[in-house]
């Protein structure tokens, strides 16, 4: 299949000061050689706890960060040629973990013209843009409105609508739900699926494993480096190493192992409910 | 320390075409030392409920009593209400100010008009429970992790010795290992401290784990109350009101309607397999 997003042994070291000693400088690697490959069309979770380099990974993918070492490149182009910085750019959307960090006009289809707007498109084309986009978000019945009476995932969704408007090819989520409630962690997980179903390749960094458990692949980063890479039922199944790192797995998973630890047969990569369920009704 | 609430409502905006009922005629009866868990989606009313708790909202209708006080009827007496009530926000974090952790830690009580001294000893006792060690004191609370600035900013409120604790959703926003931090260290303060502690959360995890008696509200009104296991057991009813209940009970529900003999108010994954078990091993 066709890569998208590629790294070959990515670095990005930062320097910072030394408590006390104001001359010296201490060098520390964010991400300490990370492979990576995400495949077009591709949906990926990227877990791991604050620190593990995550973040950093993500602002790679539209180069607001460029690699200390090692390579990346973003639809075959590399994230190193300042000439086609741009191109990277607008083929690749974010959305943070703030809603209202994100929002920055006074109605929400003015806040969703802002990124073709400023990529020089025509008028006209916007206003199909800023319609489709809203629309594909579900926030069509808002345009008008102001965007600071709407809820947090109706937020979220506009600052997605934001992204679709530039018709990016990757979106990379930056932890888009951490801030909803559990109406709006639906909604934004909803629209997430819809967009990946039609065709753009998703990034998608997490701290709620039931997120996690919907994408096609997870990745697990822990002090800058790839330690766990697989398919949901794959990675939740190492339920130990992921816990020594401070993560959880879906309850589902924890349930499925305290039985299988007991003795009973049980297959691996039980991720659903209603496949234990049917995996325990067998047993009797 | 109990609370009991009766007949409260409260209306925003009274009388302007904005108006909007945040709470419903809510009765709640919380004794001494309970550990409850508040549980509602964004604009149910909770965040209302709490700011009432410490007079931050006066009852228009209907009354607060504290310890046999009714609070919000003498107003030369919201001082020492509010010394009683801990109230943590949202994003504590975004509270803190000061130049070190420990001068942060200190405002609280020293703005009530308590000794230097022993001002000290509970800034040194506030920071002891949430595990921020002394060797940090003089460290900008900037410097911080964000579950450590949480930490500190839940220590600046200890600080004052509330009897009552309230945290509006502790854990948004922090990982998995922030988030069984801070929980932990809650524990720790509604066991060693003997508070009263009231944790408002989306997550039902969270609430499972740690809470004796749980409250749902829905629409400014109190829809459902009971222990965790009565609570858990409802799955129709939490989704009605766009809550879920955990994945095991969901497990638990679906086994039983397979013909499982489970007994029910199973919301946990170490009680579920340990009920499974007894069913399979009986065959």
């Amino acid at each position: 299949m066709e890569h998208i997003v590629k790294t070959e042994n990515l670095v990005f070291e930062y320097r910072v000061a030394i408590e006390g000693d104001e001359s010296a400088i201490e060098t520390k690697a964010a991400l300490n050689g990370v492979d990576i490959t995400v495949s077009k069309g591709e949906f990926v979770a990227v877990l791991g706890h604050n620190g593990s380099g995550k973040s950093t990974l993500a602002k790679h993918i539209n180069c607001l960060l460029s690699p200390t070492s090692g390579g990346m490149w973003v639809k075959g182009i590399s994230v190193t040629d300042d000439e086609q910085l741009w191109d990277i750019r607008s083929s690749v959307g974010m959305v943070f973990q703030n809603p209202d960090n994100q929002i920055i006009a006074t109605i929400v289809e003015e806040d969703v013209a802002f990124g073709p707007e400023n990529l020089g498109v025509m008028p006209a084309e916007i206003r199909q843009r800023v319609d489709d986009a809203l629309l594909s978000v579900g926030m069509e019945k808002y345009a008008e409105n102001p965007p600071h009476h709407l809820s947090g995932g109706q937020k979220q969704r506009v600052a997605i609508a934001g992204i679709l408007a530039m018709r990016p090819d990757i979106i990379v989520l930056d932890e888009p739900t951490a801030m909803l409630d559990p109406i709006g962690r639906r909604e934004v997980m909803r629209v997430v699926k819809k967009l990946n179903s039609e065709g753009i390749t998703i990034i998608f960094i997490t701290h709620y494993m039931d997120e996690a458990a919907q994408a096609d692949r997870i990745i697990v980063m822990e002090e800058g480096k790839v330690v766990m890479e697989g398919t949901p039922a794959m990675v939740f199944e190492q339920i130990e190493p992921l816990k020594a790192i401070g993560l959880d797995v879906p309850q589902v998973a924890e349930i499925a192992d305290g039985l299988r630890r007991a003795g009973v047969a049980l297959p691996q990569g039980i991720l659903s409910v209603e496949h234990l369920v049917e995996e325990i009704c067998r047993l009797k | 320390m109990s609370i009991k609430i009766e007949n409260l409502t409260h209306i925003y905006s009274k009388g302007s075409p904005f108006e909007k009922k945040a709470l419903d005629n809510v009765n709640i009866t919380i004794e001494k030392g309970e550990f409850i868990g508040l549980i509602g989606h964004t604009g149910s009313g909770k965040s209302t409920l709490i700011q009432h708790l410490n007079v931050l909202l006066r009852p228009e209708t209907g009354s607060i009593i504290i310890d046999g006080e009714n609070i919000g009827a003498d107003k030369s007496r919201l001082k020492a209400i509010r010394s009683k009530v801990g109230l943590v926000f949202q994003y504590p974090e975004h509270q803190l100010f000061e130049m070190t952790i420990f001068k942060d830690v200190a405002f609280g009580p020293s703005n009530m008009g308590i000794s230097a001294e022993e001002t000290k000893k509970r800034v040194e006792d506030a920071l002891e429970i949430v595990g921020i060690s002394p060797d940090i004191y003089e460290k900008s609370p900037f410097e911080l992790s964000g579950g450590q600035k949480r930490r500190v900013a839940i220590a600046g409120v200890l600080a004052m010795k509330p009897e009552v604790l309230v945290l509006d959703e502790p854990t948004a926003g922090l990982d998995p290992r922030g988030r069984d931090e801070i929980l932990g260290r809650i524990k720790d303060m509604h066991e060693k401290l003997n508070l009263t502690v009231i944790l408002v959360s989306h997550s039902m995890e969270d609430i499972a784990r740690l809470v004796d008696r749980i409250f749902v509200i829905n629409h400014g009104k109190i829809a459902l109350s009971g222990k965790p296991a009565e609570i858990f057991a409802q799955i129709e009813a939490l989704e009605e009101i766009g809550l879920a209940s955990t994945q095991t009970a969901y497990v638990a529900k679906s086994l039983q309607e397979a013909g499982f003999m489970l007994p029910d108010g199973i919301y946990t994954p170490e009680h579920i397999v340990e009920e499974i078990l007894k069913e399979v091993n009986k065959c």
